[in-house]
């Protein structure tokens, strides 16, 4: 039974991914994309972490503190695994949707359990994998490693994930609880988000300056951890000492809070799933409404959607949260800001201010794919939009409206306080505003476009077709692709005869044409296509 | 108000609706019955104009269906079997949707709102996300947000299920007191008595055809609605 759940789950997030075709299989196009996609991502993570142990093998091993090389594996991959899976767990294991549904069935409650944890543990092997190997192969090439070395590596990259479990597990229990006796909890929600994506930026951002401190203070950071950090001290001394001790002592670190965990949960999972949880009912006060038309009306109801599921943002709209970011550091740290230009002024070569700035705004525009999920976010209420006395072409312009607003404006703001700070004409001033505002113009277009396309209406968790739907996949990668094409073709073709300013400008020409030239598709051909929807 | 003429429908070569014609005049409560995908749903869609069709015509209120959509919608009320809803909307921000769509005054708005709500019982709820009502909750916002644009023409997809016996019979009222008003309502269900005592006439589909229809009295002749159902049903077992 176990076996089968866990089968149904793995199909459940593989259909949210690619959608199977009416005889019950998949798309083989859509899923060699997806496989693609998944395989360059793997092996961007598995270049940068490469990159990190080489730098730290040499100055460790050389310092004789060769365990901090395997501690911070264990750290990265532990971090890895609770940061990406907190969330999912958080929603298969608290508040699956179809929990009540395999409770009403003859299904042993630990079975659900355990089909649900063995999802969650997937994906934290596949984390430590990642992470793991990234370390071995510098090892290993380093000369440093022995054969029970190797073999306890192994031990404890196994063990580490359950530890990591137990960990994601608590985390996910309080995560769900707080926010179901919140009234607001969409904007906890969000917060938390954002924290735990804040978090990860300054970590990466300032991954540099770590390990240059790392190297200059390897014994004291060391020491340090070896205090504060005492299962990844012995996760860490276990493989580069080949310490027996230390590999028992790191199990009972894995398998003692795994087991606990585990049996508090399977003992509990019936009276969790049970609890009523809720906030308190809030009474219906008549209020005066204004009457609006049905473009308003339907960007409204896309806005709310999103609004009201940060993790539509987070996933859609994350260049927006980027870009008001640069709007305030813009305005707020301008000095800081000019300092630091000062410095890179020599890797920038020839490229002016205004051009590097308007072209920074497109790069974190690409992140905006909510209009490749606009579509199959209505899923079964596409009835309603269908139904309404409203033409498909209103449909489809509300659906870029809701774009514009949720990434055009960001993208304006931070254009205009950038405009203000750093372009000197007025030339300079209209093309950070209006190149920029082309772009997402046209990311809006090509997003719903993709979209209409390719939709998944049959999700059961609509994050997972914001997330992990095809057409957002396509969507992001497409326009960071679009914007490479233009970057090369200025590179290798244009840059004879153009300047960067003139490039940007006609750059700027084309996304708008484009966008008019889609719109023009989705306003006729495309209506058509929604209509057979 | 309504006139189906030849409606064909296919999936994937099997014909939903093959051939089917109907017509409800104003002032008729019209019984749509038939099993589980006989076409009944399809056909509803395709009057409402949620699914293209592949032949024959709709005319609702003398307007084609194909040709002048947005009019038709205009003057019609569609609730499918399932009223899957904007969850994330309260029940009251769902009707001021559908009232800005459909453009309804402020001023009627406010005065339907307040009517339907009080009828179905719902107005303290009205504040709440959609995603916490129950499903004869979202039911009766669903009826609500049908009735807030006055619309001439009923289309219900099994409108009883989920509501409770006092709801059920505010909406026998409420689709009565349309006809009565001019409108009229075209519904399904698989509930026979109810058809027999609400509906002034019926059809019955079968594997996309239409094999009965007429008036109550007409078609049902000495017999019940249930007996002549299963009767047409073994007659077409013979067959």
């Amino acid at each position: 039974m176990i076996g089968k759940l866990f089968i149904l789950n793995l199909r459940s997030l593989a259909a949210t991914i690619i959608k199977p075709d009416r005889k019950g299989g998949g798309d083989s196009t859509k899923t060699a994309m997806f496989v693609l996609i998944a395989a360059v991502l793997a092996g961007a993570a598995f270049m940068m972490f490469s990159l990190m142990f080489e730098t730290l093998l040499e100055p460790l091993f050389g310092a004789g503190i060769g365990w901090m090389y395997f501690t911070l594996l264990g750290v990265s991959a532990f971090a890895m695994c609770v940061v990406g899976t907190v969330f999912s767990a958080t929603s298969q294991i608290f508040s699956a949707r179809d929990n009540e549904r395999l409770l009403a069935m003859p299904i042993n409650p630990s079975a659900i359990l355990i089909s649900r944890l063995l999802v969650i543990i997937a994906g934290e092997y596949a984390f430590t994998t990642l992470i793991a190997l990234s370390a071995f192969v510098p090892w290993v090439r380093g000369g440093y490693a022995t054969a029970a070395g190797m073999l306890i590596f192994f031990l404890v990259n196994l063990l580490l994930p359950l530890m990591a479990l137990a960990v994601t597990l608590l985390l996910a229990w309080v995560l769900g609880s707080v926010t179901s006796r919140l009234k607001h909890k969409n904007i906890v929600s969000f917060v938390i988000g954002i924290v735990f994506l804040a978090a990860y930026f300054y970590g990466v951002s300032n991954l540099q300056r770590y390990l240059v401190k790392l190297l200059m203070n390897g014994s004291a950071i060391a020491e340090a951890f070896r205090k504060s950090l005492p299962p990844f001290y012995s996760f860490g001394k276990s493989i580069a000492e080949a310490s027996v001790t230390d590999t028992f002592l790191f199990m009972l670190w894995a398998l003692v809070p795994f087991a606990i965990t585990v049996l508090l949960l399977r003992t509990n999972y019936m009276r969790i799933l049970m609890a009523r949880r809720g906030a308190a009912k809030t009474v219906y006060r008549e209020k005066a409404s204004k009457e609006r038309g049905a473009l308003w009306a339907l960007t409204k109801k896309d806005l709310l959607h999103c609004l009201n599921k940060p993790a539509i943002i987070l996933n859609a709209s994350l260049g927006s949260l980027f870009m008001l970011i640069v709007a305030v550091m813009l305005v707020v740290r301008k000095a800081a800001l000019f300092s630091y230009i000062d410095q890179i002024a020599p890797m920038l070569g020839e490229l002016p201010l205004v051009p590097l700035m308007a072209i920074m705004l497109m790069v974190l525009g690409s992140l905006n794919n909510l209009s490749s999920s606009l579509i199959s976010l209505e899923g079964s209420n596409l009835w309603i939009a269908k139904s309404i006395p409203a033409p498909t072409g209103t449909v489809m312009l509300s659906k870029i409206c809701a774009h514009l607003a949720m990434c055009g404006l960001p993208c304006l703001v931070a254009s205009i306080c950038g405009a203000a700070v750093l372009a000197d004409s007025l030339a300079d001033k209209a093309a950070l505003i209006l190149v920029p505002q082309a772009w997402c113009a046209f990311t809006a277009t090509a997003g719903l476009a993709i979209n209409l396309n390719i939709p998944k209406l049959d999700w059961t968790n609509e994050v997972s077709a914001v997330k992990q739907g095809m057409s957002a996949i396509v969507a992001m990668f497409g326009a960071i692709g679009a914007l490479a094409v233009f970057g090369l073709a200025w590179v290798f073709a244009f840059r004879q005869f153009l300047s960067i300013s003139a490039y940007l400008w006609c750059t700027g020409a084309a996304f708008a044409l484009g966008s008019a030239l889609i719109f023009a598709w989705l306003a006729v051909p495309g209506a058509k296509k929604f209509a057979r929807l | 108000m309504l006139r189906i003429e030849h409606l064909v429908k296919t999936y994937g070569g099997r014909r939903a609706v093959d051939d089917l014609s109907l017509h409800i005049a104003p002032g008729e409560i019209y019984g749509f019955i038939g099993h589980n995908g006989a076409g009944k749903t399809t056909t509803l869609k395709a009057v409402c104009g949620v699914i293209e069709f592949d032949g024959g015509e709709i005319y609702i209120a003398g307007k084609s269906v194909k040709k002048e959509p947005l009019e038709c919608k205009r003057r019609t009320a569609f609730i499918p079997d399932n009223p899957d809803l904007y969850d994330f909307l309260s029940g009251i921000k769902y009707l001021n949707f559908i009232a800005d769509v459909y453009g309804v005054s402020a001023e009627d708005r406010r005065e339907r709102i307040r009517k339907y709500a009080d009828i179905f019982e719902l107005s303290s709820d009205l504040a709440q996300s959609i995603s916490a009502y129950s499903h004869g909750m979202k039911q009766k916002l669903a009826l609500i947000s049908a009735f807030i644009h006055d619309p001439d023409f009923l289309v219900f997809d099994e409108p009883f299920v989920g509501l409770d016996p006092k709801a059920s019979r505010t909406m026998k009222d409420l689709m009565r007191e349309k006809c009565d008003h001019g409108g009229a309502v075209f519904f399904s269900t698989h509930i026979l008595e109810v058809a027999e005592k609400l509906c002034d006439k019926v059809a019955i589909i079968k594997d996309g055809r239409l094999v009965a229809s007429g008036g109550m009295d007409e078609i049902r002749g000495d017999s019940s609605l249930e007996e002549l159902f299963f009767e047409l049903d073994e007659d077409d077992e013979w067959e």
